[in-house]
Parts: structure tokens; C-alpha cells; sequence
């Protein structure tokens, strides 16, 4: 152990950690916002690329954040991510399975959270 | 384990209420009591399940505590388990969201609610000049209706277990319930959102009738009020026009229109009074009069017992149960 | 990770120490005498008495649920009037959520979360004592209201508009917004403290992998308080704003909309039920172990259970608003993520049952049976959640009596019977063990009364029920459920009464001869011999049950064999150590017991009373007095600058400084939480704005006579902030460089530019036209003015203290945490303005 304090870095690297959840955040506002936005201002049944405006724009969404979180799922595994090191002792498996867990609770309520708009008429 | 008996006695009395979701009158409070039947069953099936482990968890021999107590037990079953259960439950849900909110109808009948604090004010545009009523909806079996819900003062919510769910009525907006009685009958609902001071009289009956039996409801709603013959009911007409009663209340066919208080014209044929707090008859009429703050105190009906005597009270009372 | 210590090593410390050593501690951590007892903060003595105060409230606020099912227990009851029960329950559940809940589990950390960690103290032990001080004082005030007929009567959720003036006139609705307003400051203090605790002070070695999960539970806790509670803030000083000066917020003719207000408080509510559960689980995850005699089943997973279910808790608000008539698309995303929630709930439950089977030897104590009491009755409110987030369902069971069942299971399974079982645990670890065999009878009455009260209200909400009635008629079938339900709450009320006796006669705040320090044989460091200074030396953890894995331990720590066993500058010190491995980095020094806080606190409740009660002179008199109370906290409490001896050697060769400057200290970090907490109003109030845009649509927005805010005068105070921010931040790294003269002319410019930046800001708005009583729109573009009107307000005092400690000769290049907090605070505040205006300038430019 040494007593040098090296701030900064390792901060992000915990946060990072938390990344998977911080996508699904992300996912659920635009998902929640694309929708009140085209009940409130009458898009709803606007076109886009020839198919429905919401659903096509909420799949889009959920698509881009399951690729995001198998990213995150991918790096945690590989341990692409450098063990979490202050120059003490490193706790790589902790930190590693914490990313992918999370990411893997982020992926199961993003996939549930994109489903409905397949099925529900957006403005119903 | 402990749901079980109460869930068998809930079927039993629950099939029978005017006020309850668990005796459906439509298709939706039907395909809702379906998905709560099956969510209860599967919730105390679930609640059994686990409560069992917890006991092996403790009872069980040693080679079941040893699986019990392993990680790859509570991966299987806190989250295997649920996610597969879950995953099916979501695609049902979604599966009756879409039935329930899906239009059926292009044209169904519409009905204006608006609540106010602390009764429901109850129009018909479709049907006319006139079809007004208060503290009562009429409903013709097998059409479609669809509420617009409005409100005039704070936020209401308008429930009748029965037909469907829940939908609020708030201040600036109009939200919109759609749904088709299927089955006659005479329904209870209430307010269920808290409105203040006597949210908890602010109730409503919903009747639904064949046909016929509604269009000549509405029909008689619609038509004027006959000057009374009965010399008391003409005492009691007078002195409600004296104590400017039809400043707040209207009375089709006379010159009184006042729009801040339940429309009185067919008033003596409705199933309650004061939304709900009382039995109609001449009694409860006159003593509402008189004393409409001690019954339902900070409601907007002033107390008359001080102001007009007995006799006139009666009379009074006696006009409005005749407005039939 | 779980691995052993293995063989014996040396221990940091030699023994014996010498006798000096420890006096010197004890002298440092001595209690203040006679009336100096009120300026002490140590956990020590404020944790024991803030649980008795949120226990204090528990049962108050019971014996209002008592009346509530005395009325309802026949149909036509009059035992209260309807004015009066609206008011009952109203306080009930107020009472219950924010002067019992949510203070209980932040109580039980200030008392057991330093020795938990290994620490002597958490960072900002004054801030807890504050904290405290104004729940205690808020707390009694609020609830003294009921007995004037003053409480407020809305329901604890408020909703406008029946809380506006038209509605509700009276002083109720004030004694609401204001009251419950600023106990939530005590809340979100107690959260910066025990975040930059958690993560800063845990003993050398105790990486996040071993930190114990009821840290983690505090942790997630913590966090979601400063994302969640600023939602309720905001909501309530809007309303208040609309109810005392007439800002349309939530008034439709004025283009308000009532369903704003339930964004903003469902946005804190739902996260806010999270809140109290994750922490009381956290509790479970520590007694279960200790119970069964085995390590948590999964950790892992449980700790991604507890930081899972906090993000997902926030997107779940619309659950209360199904019946709003949202779209049904939108309400569908809520329900899936309702479902998301539910899977770490199961998770956590069968990694206790896993825990349990796993055990060796099961200790069948009242903490014990609690535990089973709670996953009975947390199961059943945890499927009957799932049952309530299916919309279709909870069309029917909305607002009835099924889901007062629902939420009771849930609070009372959830968070009552782990915390009274945690007060069976954890009273041996702070003082005298309460009876095992008064706590199973208490738990039995509490048990089967939880039960008879709550399982018939799922039954009587089916029949049709609603709820907040104070009577319901005959003939609905909802007798005998209603009378059932009263018996419990009888029975429930006989069980209180037992664990009253038990803590009266029993808890004594030290521990009698003779009671074993580990009493259940625990693995956590909470159950090393703790005095007044907390733990002799500051254990050096290889474990994430140290007690379990190295039997020595105990004894070493006592006898100051392991780190900093001494007060190396005479003073109360705490080790900090790195967030995620918990290196040591240096030792800080803590401030002795002062009057500040006091006074602080004094005024700030004094300002809020006032304020209530529309005494204007008066608010103003105890605002001064809070505000010279606050000064006097700093200036003697803070940044003391280098002491001696400049380096402390901790242990096994560790030499720390006893002073840190810069992003590495402990204050740096409280200030980015509170920033953090700004930073979440702020985009309440960005959020309000937008909702209020997408309500009133693109022609109402700005509506006819109020105009978009002046272009030119937008730059400038943009051009003002910013230079204001660079100056304060120039100032702050000039520090020690340059002639004094430069430093005091830096800040003195800096306010200057803030204080015309905010000019600009008002006088763009104030031509363009825009007046905050007229529409909505105004009064959300003034709300966002205002708010950053107040940052610039604190920015130019803090500027002026910073001055002020320089004249005063107590800033220099390495007494330098005053300047480097103003500068940190002042950088937000123009980042806050840039933004305010991007929003109130650039996007209605960019729509039109």
C-alpha cells in the first residue's frame, strides 16, 4: 500500500461501472419523451421511412441501447476494462461483475420497455 | 399459504356487489377481472412457493439445504424464474392494454360527466337540448358509450367497478373512457380521487337499461315540467322560487337554470340524493333542505330549516318528489 | 476476495502503547459538560437519540392510524368529524413517510455507519448534528399542528388544485409545503454526509468488495435522496409561490396544469418508496448472515440488486398516474419497468433464503423471527406490486382500500419489521440488549396485527372500497373487512406497546458488565469495542467479515495494535481514505464541539415557523440569526490549514498528512454532491418549463403580450456569468502566487460581474414583456430566474467570505478550502445560468 493519492481516474472507473444503468436511463427518457411528444402534438399517426412514426423511432431507440449494453456486457467479461487500481489491492472481478450485472438488468428492462410500443397504439 | 381461504371466500361474496370489479357488466371489466383473477391465483401460487422453500430452507435435510443455499439456486430462482414468468406476464398485459383501449364504434354515445365538489353534473349532447341529469347515469345495453370526463373545480375521478376502471377527471382537461354494458342492471360509483371536505359522499348510481326503457328515460328528461295540479306541490313550487332556489338548481320548463347545483327537473325519479349520502323520498327531501350542512356539512347547499317553516318545507318537498 | 487472512501477519502497530496515547484520545473525544452537552455531536449520542425521535414519530403517528380504523370500523361511524379525518390522514401519512421513514434509516447510520466503516466519525459529523436538530424541532412542530386544528388536510401527495388558494385557504396546506419542505433539507444533509462517509471513510483494505452491505444499502440510499428529494422541493416551492403570490403553476385557466405537480411529486414518491426499502433490506442482507452463521448467498448479485433497483425505481413514477388519462403506450413503458423492478426484489429474496439454508447453526432470536415476519409480509406486498403495476388492473385497484393493503405490506414488511428487528440486533452493539423473549411476543402481536389489519383491505378495495373516506355505507359487503381490519389494528397497537416496554425497561445507552461485545457472534466490524473515539486503532480490513475470518482482530483493534490508535494533533481526527479501495490518503482533522450548528439550526427552523404563519419580521430575524449561525459554524469549524504535526506515521510505515488540499478532500466532495442537489432542481424547474411548453402548445408559448427574453441582454449576462466563473476560478488558482491586492480584486470583480450578469438576466426578461402572475409561462421562466437569482445571491456571499478569510489572514496557498469551495460554486452558478438561458432563449428561437 502506498499512501499517494491519484484522484480523478479511478472515480470514472467506478462510474463507468455504472454505465449500463446509465444507458437505460438515457433509453427510457427518449422513449417516454418521443412518445408524449407525438400524443401531445398530434404525430402520432405520422410516417416515417413508410412505417409508423412511434414505434419505429422507440425500436430504433431500444436497438441502439441493447447494442450499447452488449458492449458493456462484451468489455466487462473480456475485462477489457483495466482492473480498478489505486495502486492498492486491484478488485477486478468485484468491479467487472458489478458492469456486467448491472448491464444485464439494464438490457432485461430496456428489452421489456421497448416491447409494448410493437404491440400498444401509442396515443390510445 | 394464509391467501388462499380468503381469496376462495372473496369469490364467493364478490360475485354479487354493484360496486365491485369482480362482477363484470361489459367486456371490459370482464377481460380485467379475468387478468385479476389470473394475477391472484399466480400471485399466491408464487407467494406459496417461496414461503415452502423458506421453510426447507431451515426443515429440509441436509443434501436439499446444500442446493437450497447454492448461488446457482438463486440465480434459478431469483432471476431465471422471475424473468420467464415476468416476460409472459408482459406480453398478456400488453395483449389486454391494446384490446381495452382499441375503438370499436366509430360513433358511440357520448355522455359528459363533470364532477364537482362534491356531486356529478351528467349531460347527453348527442340526444338533444334538455338531456341533463345529476348523480345518475343512464345507459342503453349494448352500445358503446364514450365519457367525457370533465371537471369544475379540483381534481375527481369517476369508477364504476362494474363497467371499467378508473379515469380521472382534471381541471383543463377531458379524458375519455370508452366502454359497452353488456347485461341490465343497477351500478354503484364513487368518486376515487380525494376531492376534499366530503369526498366520501360524492357516489353515484349507473343505471343500465334496455333500449327502449332508456330512449323514453331521456325522452322524459327532456320534456318540460307540468305546472303541479296538487295545491301542496304548487305551495312547494312557489316557495321554491322564493328562497331563489333556481339560482343554483335548474327546472325545465320554468324560468329557473342555474347551473351550480344538481338540475332538479326529474329530480323525484332519481335512486339517491345529495350523490349518494341519502334515500329519495319526501323525508330525506325535506330534511336535506333543512339541514343539507349537518348531513353533508361544507357542501355548497345551505341549511333552510332556520329560514322555512314546516309546512313549506313539506311542500317544497313534496313538488320535487312528484318530478318524476 | 472472501478469502481468510491466512497466516497471522504483523499487525500496523506494535503493542503495548504507551498510557499517554490513549488519554490523549479520550481528551480529544471527551463529551462537553453541563448545558455544552446540547453542542456535541458524536454519533454516539446524536444516532441513539435520533432513532428514539423517528421511533417517537412512529408511534404518533399510529395512534393516528388507530383513529382512522376506530372510524371506520362500523359503516356511519362519528367519532371524528370529516374535517378532522381528512386531517388524521393526511398526517398519518405524512408523519409516517418523512418524519418516520426516511429519518429511521438515515438514524440507524449516523449510529452504526462510522463503526461499520472502522471510522471514528463520520466527515461531517456537525451537518449530521444539524441535521438532526431541525427534524427534532421541524418534526415536533409539524405534528404539535393537529391539536390547532392546523395540520394539513389534503392528503400527504397534495394534489392541486385542491391545495390552492381556492380551495384550501386556510394555513393547512402552508403548514405542509413549508414544514415538511425544510425537514427534507435535513434529509438531504444527512445524504452528503453519509455518501462523502461511505466513500471516504472506510477503513484501510475495506475495497467496495468488502464493504458490508448495509453500506451499500446507505450508499444507494444516500444517492437517491439527493436525485429524488429536489423533485418534492421544487414541487412544493412552486406551489407555495403559486399560493402566496399568485405564479400560476398549476391553475389550467392560466395555463398551469395540475398534472405537472404529479410528475414532480411522483417523480420523488415512487423513488421515495425505494428509499426507505433499500436501506431496510440492506439491514436484512446483514442480520440474515449473522442469524444463519453464514456469509451473504450472491453478494454480488445482491449489491446489483440494490444499485439496479434505485435507477430503475425513478422511471416507475406514472404508476400513481394510470388513471390520468397519460397515453396508453406511455403507461405500458412504466409497466414494463415496473416488471424490470420486481426481478431484483426476487433476487434479494431468495438470496436470504439461500443464506438461511446455508447456515451452519441457526440462531432462533426476536431479530429472527423479524427477519421471517418481514419476507412473509414483504412477498406478499411485493406480488401484489406487480399485481398493481399491470395497468388494466390498477384501473380497478387504484385509490382503494387494495392498495392501502399493498402499500402497507410493502412499509411494513419492507422497512418496520427489518427495522425493529435491527433495533432487537443492533441495540448490544450501541448499548444494553433488549429482551429476546419481550421482542418475539412483541413480534408475534406485531405479526398477526400487520396481518388482520392489511390482508381484509385487499378484500374491501376488490368490494369496491375507495380510499380517504371517513365513512362508507351498509350494504356493500365491506362490514365485516372493515371490522376485521380494526381488530388488527388493536392487536398491532398491543404489539407496539410490548416493544415500548421493552425498550423503556431494557436499552440503557451503555452496555452492563458482563454483555458479551460480539453478541450474536457477528462478522462486521460494527461489533469491535467501540468508545467515544469509535474504534481504539482503525482496524485494517482483509475481509468482508473480518470478525469471521481473523479472530485476533477484535482484541488487536482494542488494543491499539492497528491504525492511527492516537489523536496525532490533539485534536478529533478521522482517516480518509480513496472511494473504491479504500487507500489511506490523510488523516482530518475534525472540528471540536461549537454552538454554530445550534444556533444554525435554531434559525433555520425559527425562519420556516415564521414563514408559516405569514410573521414576516420575524422570518426575517431568524433567517439573520441562521445566517450568522452557519458564518460562526465555518469560521471556526472549517479549514483550519496545516496543524502539527504536518505528517502522522498511521502504521505499517503509512505517513499521511494531516492536511489535504484540492479534488482529494472530503469537503471537495461534499461540495460536488451539493452541486449535485442544485444541479437536480435545476432541471426540475428546465422540466417544468418543457411540460408547460408541450401543455400549452407552440401559439400559447410565450402567449399574447409576453414575448421571448431579449437577445442582446441574453449575451450579456451569458458573457457576465461566464467572466464572473473564470475570474473566481483564476482567483482560486492564483492562490498563494500572487500580492494579496490581486486575490481581493479578483473576488471583488467576480461579484461585481455576477451581480450584473443577473441584472442582464432579469432585465431580458422583464422586456421582452414576461411577468410571472399572468401564465404559465411566465411564472416558469421566473421560477428558472429565481432560482438562479438565489445561486447568485449565495455565489456573492461566498465570494465575500472568501474575502473576508483572506483579510483575516486565514487563506493562503495551503489554507486554501474556502477559496476552492467558493470557486467550485461559483463555476456551477454560471454554468446553471448558461444554461437557464440557453433554454429560456435559444429553444423558443430555435421552434419559431
Amino acid at each position: 500500500m502506498t499512501a499517494a493519492a491519484r484522484p480523478g481516474r479511478p472515480v470514472l472507473e467506478v462510474l463507468l461501472n455504472a454505465l449500463g444503468l446509465a444507458i437505460w436511463a438515457a433509453h427510457f427518457t427518449a422513449i417516454y419523451a418521443t412518445n408524449a411528444l407525438a400524443c401531445a402534438r398530434g404525430l402520432a399517426n405520422t410516417a416515417l421511412f413508410g412505417l409508423p412514426f412511434v414505434p419505429v423511432l422507440v425500436t430504433a431507440f431500444t436497438v441502439a441501447a441493447l447494442g450499447g449494453l452488449a458492449l458493456v456486457m462484451r468489455s466487462a467479461l473480456r475485462g477489457l476494462n483495466p482492473p480498478l487500481d489505486e495502486g492498492g489491492e486491484a478488485e477486478p472481478r468485484f468491479t467487472r461483475w458489478f458492469a456486467f450485472s448491472t448491464a444485464a438488468l439494464a438490457s432485461l428492462a430496456v428489452l421489456f420497455q421497448g416491447l409494448p410500443a410493437l404491440v400498444v397504439p401509442p396515443c390510445g | 399459504m394464509r391467501a388462499l381461504p380468503p381469496l376462495l371466500l372473496l369469490g364467493l361474496v364478490g360475485c354479487s356487489g354493484v360496486q365491485t370489479p369482480l362482477d363484470p357488466l361489459g367486456e371490459q371489466a370482464e377481460r380485467i377481472a379475468q387478468l385479476s383473477w389470473l394475477l391472484m391465483i399466480g400471485a399466491a401460487a408464487i407467494f406459496a412457493l417461496t414461503m415452502g422453500l423458506l421453510a426447507l430452507s431451515f426443515l429440509a435435510p441436509g443434501w436439499l439445504r446444500r442446493v437450497i443455499g447454492s448461488r446457482g439456486f438463486v440465480i434459478g430462482g431469483g432471476v431465471v424464474f422471475p424473468v420467464v414468468t415476468l416476460a409472459a406476464l408482459l406480453l398478456h398485459t400488453l395483449g389486454v392494454s391494446r384490446a381495452l383501449v382499441l375503438p370499436r364504434e366509430a360513433e358511440p354515445l357520448r355522455i359528459e360527466v363533470i364532477a364537482r365538489q362534491y356531486w356529478w353534473e351528467v349531460r347527453y349532447p348527442d340526444l338533444g337540448e334538455g338531456a341533463v341529469t345529476a348523480n345518475e347515469i343512464r345507459l342503453p345495453v349494448g352500445r358503446e358509450v364514450e365519457l367525457n370526463l370533465l371537471s369544475g373545480d379540483v381534481i375527481h375521478s369517476l369508477w364504476i367497478p362494474n363497467l371499467h376502471g378508473k379515469m380521472d377527471m382534471i381541471p383543463g382537461r377531458v379524458n375519455r373512457q370508452r366502454f359497452t354494458a353488456e347485461r341490465t342492471g343497477t351500478l354503484r360509483g364513487q368518486c376515487t380521487e380525494f376531492c376534499g371536505l366530503q369526498h366520501s359522499l360524492m357516489a353515484f348510481h349507473a343505471v343500465v337499461q334496455e333500449p327502449g326503457e332508456f330512449e323514453a328515460w331521456i325522452a322524459r328528461q327532456r320534456a318540460p315540467v307540468p305546472a303541479p295540479v296538487d295545491p301542496v306541490a304548487a305551495r312547494g313550487m312557489q316557495v321554491f322560487g322564493e328562497h331563489g332556489c333556481g339560482a343554483c338548481h335548474a327546472v325545465r320548463g320554468t324560468e329557473w337554470q342555474g347551473r351550480l347545483a344538481p338540475d332538479l327537473s326529474r329530480v323525484g325519479s332519481r335512486l339517491s340524493l345529495a350523490a349518494g349520502a341519502l334515500e329519495n323520498h319526501r323525508g330525506t327531501l325535506a330534511g336535506w333542505i333543512a339541514g343539507a350542512q349537518d348531513i353533508k356539512p361544507g357542501n355548497s347547499m345551505p341549511s333552510y330549516g332556520g329560514s322555512i317553516a314546516g309546512d313549506d318545507l313539506l311542500a317544497v318537498a313534496t313538488w320535487l318528489e312528484g318530478l318524476r | 476476495m472472501d478469502t481468510a487472512a491466512g497466516a497471522r501477519s504483523r499487525t500496523p502497530n506494535a503493542t503495548p502503547r504507551p498510557p499517554e496515547e490513549l488519554e490523549r484520545l479520550e481528551a480529544a473525544w471527551a463529551y462537553p459538560r453541563g448545558i455544552g452537552l446540547l453542542t456535541e455531536y458524536n454519533n454516539n449520542i446524536i444516532g441513539p437519540l435520533f432513532v428514539a425521535t423517528a421511533l417517537l414519530f412512529f408511534l404518533l403517528a399510529g395512534v393516528l392510524a388507530l383513529i382512522i380504523r376506530a372510524q371506520l370500523a362500523f359503516p356511519g361511524m362519528t367519532l371524528v368529524d370529516p374535517a378532522t379525518y381528512n386531517q388524521v390522514f393526511t398526517t398519518h401519512g405524512t408523519v409516517m413517510m418523512f418524519l418516520f421513514a426516511v429519518p429511521a434509516v438515515e438514524a440507524v447510520a449516523i449510529t452504526l455507519m462510522p463503526a461499520m466503516l472502522g471510522t471514528r466519525e463520520l466527515p461531517f459529523p456537525r451537518l449530521g448534528a444539524y441535521a438532526y436538530l431541525i427534524y427534532l424541532m421541524g418534526g415536533l412542530f409539524f405534528y404539535g399542528s393537529i391539536f390547532f386544528g392546523a395540520a394539513p388536510d389534503g392528503g400527504w401527495f397534495m394534489y392541486p388544485p385542491l391545495t390552492s388558494k381556492q380551495y384550501s385557504p386556510g394555513i393547512n396546506t402552508d403548514m405542509y409545503l413549508l414544514g415538511i419542505g425544510f425537514i427534507e433539507i435535513s434529509a438531504i444533509a444527512g445524504a452528503i454526509e453519509l455518501i462523502v462517509g461511505i466513500l471516504r471513510c472506510r477503513a484501510p483494505g475495506m475495497t467496495l468488495g468488502r464493504m458490508p452491505i448495509y453500506a451499500w444499502g446507505m450508499l444507494v440510499f444516500a444517492g437517491m435522496v439527493i436525485f429524488a428529494f429536489p423533485a418534492v422541493i421544487i414541487a412544493s416551492t412552486l406551489l407555495e409561490l403559486e399560493r402566496a403570490f399568485g405564479w400560476p403553476f398549476f391553475l389550467p385557466e392560466k395555463g398551469g396544469d395540475p398534472l405537472l405537480w404529479q410528475h414532480l411529486f411522483w417523480f420523488f414518491g415512487h423513488p421515495e418508496v425505494y428509499v426507505i426499502f433499500l436501506p431496510a433490506a440492506a439491514m436484512v442482507s446483514m442480520i440474515v448472515p449473522t442469524m444463519a452463521g453464514a456469509r451473504l448467498q450472491a453478494h454480488g448479485l445482491v449489491v446489483m440488486a440494490l444499485v439496479g433497483t434505485a435507477f430503475i425505481s425513478f422511471g416507475l413514477w406514472v404508476h400513481h398516474m394510470y388513471a390520468t388519462g397519460i397515453p396508453a403506450l406511455s403507461l405500458s413503458f412504466f409497466a414494463a419497468a415496473g416488471f424490470a423492478v420486481s426481478v431484483p426484489s426476487g433476487l434479494q429474496v431468495f438470496a436470504w433464503i439461500a443464506t438461511f439454508a446455508s447456515g451452519r447453526r441457526i440462531q432462533w432470536t426476536a431479530p429472527t423471527l423479524f427477519m421471517l415476519g418481514f419476507l412473509f409480509i414483504f412477498m406478499l406486498g411485493g406480488l401484489t406490486g406487480v399485481m398493481v403495476s399491470v395497468t388494466p388492473f390498477d384501473w380497478q385497484a387504484h385509490d382503494t382500500y387494495f392498495i392501502v393493503a399493498h402499500l402497507h405490506y410493502v412499509l411494513i414488511g419492507g422497512m418496520v419489521f427489518p427495522l425493529l428487528g435491527a433495533l432487537y440486533y443492533w441495540a448490544p452493539a450501541v448499548g444494553a440488549a433488549l429482551s429476546d423473549r419481550l421482542g418475539k411476543l412483541s413480534f408475534w402481536l406485531l405479526f398477526l396485527g400487520t396481518n388482520l389489519t392489511f390482508f381484509p383491505m385487499h378484500v374491501s378495495g376488490l368490494m369496491g372500497m375507495p380510499r380517504r373516506i371517513y365513512t362508507y355505507p351498509s350494504g356493500l359487503g365491506l362490514e365485516l373487512w372493515n371490522l376485521l381490519s380494526s381488530i388488527g389494528a388493536a392487536v398491532f397497537a398491543l404489539g407496539a406497546l410490548v416493544l415500548l416496554v421493552d425498550v423503556v425497561l431494557h436499552f440503557r445507552p451503555s452496555a452492563p458488565e458482563g454483555q458479551r461485545r460480539n453478541y450474536w457472534n457477528a462478522g462486521t466490524p460494527e461489533w469491535l469495542e467501540n468508545d467515544s473515539y469509535g474504534p481504539r486503532s482503525i482496524p485494517r480490513i482483509r475481509d468482508r467479515y473480518p470478525l469471521w475470518a481473523d479472530p485476533h482482530l477484535a482484541r488487536e483493534v482494542a488494543e491499539g495494535a492497528h491504525y492511527l490508535p492516537m489523536a496525532a494533533t490533539g485534536r478529533r481526527e478521522a482517516l480518509v481514505t480513496s472511494p473504491a479501495e479504500a487507500i489511506p490518503q490523510y488523516v482530518a482533522v475534525l472540528p471540536f464541539p461549537g454552538w454554530g450548528h445550534v444556533v444554525a439550526a435554531v434559525g433555520t427552523c425559527g425562519f420556516f415557523f415564521a414563514l408559516t404563519g405569514e410573521l414576516l419580521v420575524e422570518a426575517a430575524l431568524f433567517f439573520a440569526l441562521g445566517f450568522c449561525g452557519v458564518l460562526w459554524w465555518l469560521w471556526h469549524g472549517t479549514d483550519f490549514g496545516p496543524l502539527e504535526p504536518r505528517v502522522v506515521d498511521i502504521g505499517d510505515g503509512i505517513r499521511l498528512p494531516t492536511h489535504a488540499t484540492g479534488p482529494v478532500t472530503h469537503s471537495w466532495w461534499a461540495m460536488v454532491c451539493t452541486m449535485l442537489v442544485s444541479g437536480t432542481s435545476f432541471a426540475c424547474l428546465l422540466g417544468s418549463w418543457l411540460f408547460l411548453w408541450l401543455v400549452n402548445g407552440d401559439a400559447m408559448w410565450p402567449p399574447p403580450g409576453q414575448g421571448i427574453p431579449v437577445g442582446g441582454l441574453g449575451l450579456a449576462a451569458f458573457g457576465l456569468y461566464a467572466g464572473g466563473g473564470l475570474l473566481a476560478w483564476a482567483a482560486a488558482r492564483a492562490l498563494g502566487r500572487g500580492p494579496r491586492w490581486a486575490l481581493w480584486a479578483a473576488l471583488g470583480l467576480a461579484a461585481a460581474l455576477f451581480a450584473a450578469g443577473i441584472g442582464a438576466d432579469f432585465q431580458a426578461l422583464r422586456s421582452a414583456g414576461i411577468e410571472p402572475t399572468t401564465h404559465a409561462y411566465g411564472a416558469a421562466t421566473f421560477a428558472i430566474f429565481t432560482w438562479q437569482a438565489a445561486h447568485v445571491g449565495i455565489t456573492l456571499v461566498m465570494l465575500g467570505y472568501t474575502l473576508a478569510r483572506s483579510l483575516a489572514g486565514r487563506l493562503d496557498g495551503e489554507r486554501r478550502v474556502t477559496a476552492d469551495n467558493t470557486m467550485l460554486f461559483a463555476l456551477y452558478t454560471a454554468g446553471q445560468g448558461i444554461t437557464g438561458l440557453g433554454l429560456l432563449h435559444l429553444f423558443p428561437r430555435l421552434l419559431a
